[in-house]
C-alpha cells in the first residue's frame, strides 16, 4: 500500500504531499478475508485496562476500584509500563537506552502451530524479539514475548522511523506497526 | 497508535433515500465513508466469531492490512 496501482508514493491528503507513514494508515488497508482468520490475536481484558490506567499516575488503587465497579481491582504492586499495554502496535517516542517491551498473543488459528519473528527495524534503531520461536498447543494457546528496542546508531533526536514486527507461521504473517523516536536531549533544553 | 486502519473513502458509491431532498448525491469521500466500512466489517467478524473481544477484533484488523 506504500505505493498506488501506478507506483507512485503514497501522499498524505491537504496539498503538500507528505509520504504517507505508519501514523496516517495504521496496520495498512484493511483486508475483510484476512482479518477472519488472523493465527494470532492481540487480546486485551477487563485486567490489562487496569494495568493501563494504573500507568498514569494520576490513578490510585481507589479511583480504579470506582472505575471499575470492582473494590478487589487494584493496581499491581510492581509499577506497570504504559508501553506494556498488549495493543497491536509498538511506539516509543522518548527513546534513550534500552527499552524492553511485552507482549502477549493468543493463537485463534490451528491448535498446533508455531510462529517465527520476522522484524524489520526502523531505520538505525536494534530491535531483537524474544524468544525465537513460539509453539502453541492445546494446553498452551497464550503466549508472551519481550521486545527489546535500542536506538542503535542515533546519537542525536530524531523524528519517528517506522519498521514492523511478523509472526508467521507460514500461512498467516501477524504484523504490527513499530514507531520509534529518540529524545536524547529533553524537549525543555530546546 | 492511531489512526490504526485505513480503509477505502475515495467517492464511495451509497444507498440513498429517494424522498430525501437533503441528499442529492450518491458518491460521497472522506472519513464519513471509510468509517462505515469498518463498522461493517467489524459487524461481520463479531457474526463469524461471536466470542471474540473488541480488541481480538481490533487486533485481527490491524494485524492483517496490507501495507
Amino acid at each position: 500500500m506504500k505505493t498506488d496501482p501506478y507506483g507512485e508514493r503514497l501522499t498524505v491528503d491537504g496539498g503538500n504531499y507528505k509520504v504517507a507513514d505508519a501514523f496516517d494508515y495504521g496496520g495498512g488497508l484493511v483486508n475483510l478475508e484476512k482479518a477472519t482468520d488472523p493465527g494470532l490475536v492481540y487480546d486485551m481484558d477487563i485486567n490489562d485496562y487496569t494495568h493501563y490506567l494504573c500507568s498514569q499516575t494520576l490513578y490510585t488503587d481507589k479511583k480504579v476500584s470506582a472505575l471499575t465497579g470492582n473494590v478487589n481491582n487494584k493496581c499491581p504492586s510492581s509499577s506497570s509500563s504504559i508501553l506494556d499495554l498488549n495493543v497491536p502496535s509498538i511506539t516509543i517516542p522518548d527513546l534513550k537506552g534500552t527499552v524492553n517491551v511485552t507482549r502477549t498473543v493468543t493463537n485463534v488459528g490451528r491448535v498446533k502451530s508455531v510462529y517465527k519473528p520476522v522484524i524489520e527495524a526502523p531505520f538505525g534503531f536494534n530491535v531483537v524479539v524474544s524468544p525465537k520461536k513460539l509453539k502453541f498447543n492445546k494446553t498452551r494457546n497464550k503466549l508472551a514475548f519481550t521486545v527489546t528496542v535500542s536506538p542503535g546508531s542515533h546519537r542525536v533526536n530524531t523524528a519517528f522511523y517506522f519498521g514492523s514486527l511478523t509472526w508467521s507461521d507460514k500461512v498467516h504473517n501477524v504484523t504490527i506497526p513499530i514507531s520509534l523516536r529518540t529524545r536524547f536531549i529533553d524537549n525543555f533544553f530546546l | 497508535m492511531q489512526p490504526d486502519i485505513a480503509a477505502p473513502g475515495l467517492t464511495l458509491l451509497t444507498p440513498r433515500i429517494p424522498t430525501d431532498e437533503d441528499t442529492r448525491e450518491f458518491v460521497y469521500s472522506g472519513t464519513s465513508m471509510a468509517t462505515p466500512v469498518i463498522a461493517g466489517i467489524v459487524a461481520l467478524l463479531k457474526i463469524s466469531h461471536p466470542n471474540w473481544s473488541p480488541a481480538v477484533i481490533k487486533s485481527a484488523l490491524v494485524t492483517t492490512g496490507l501495507v
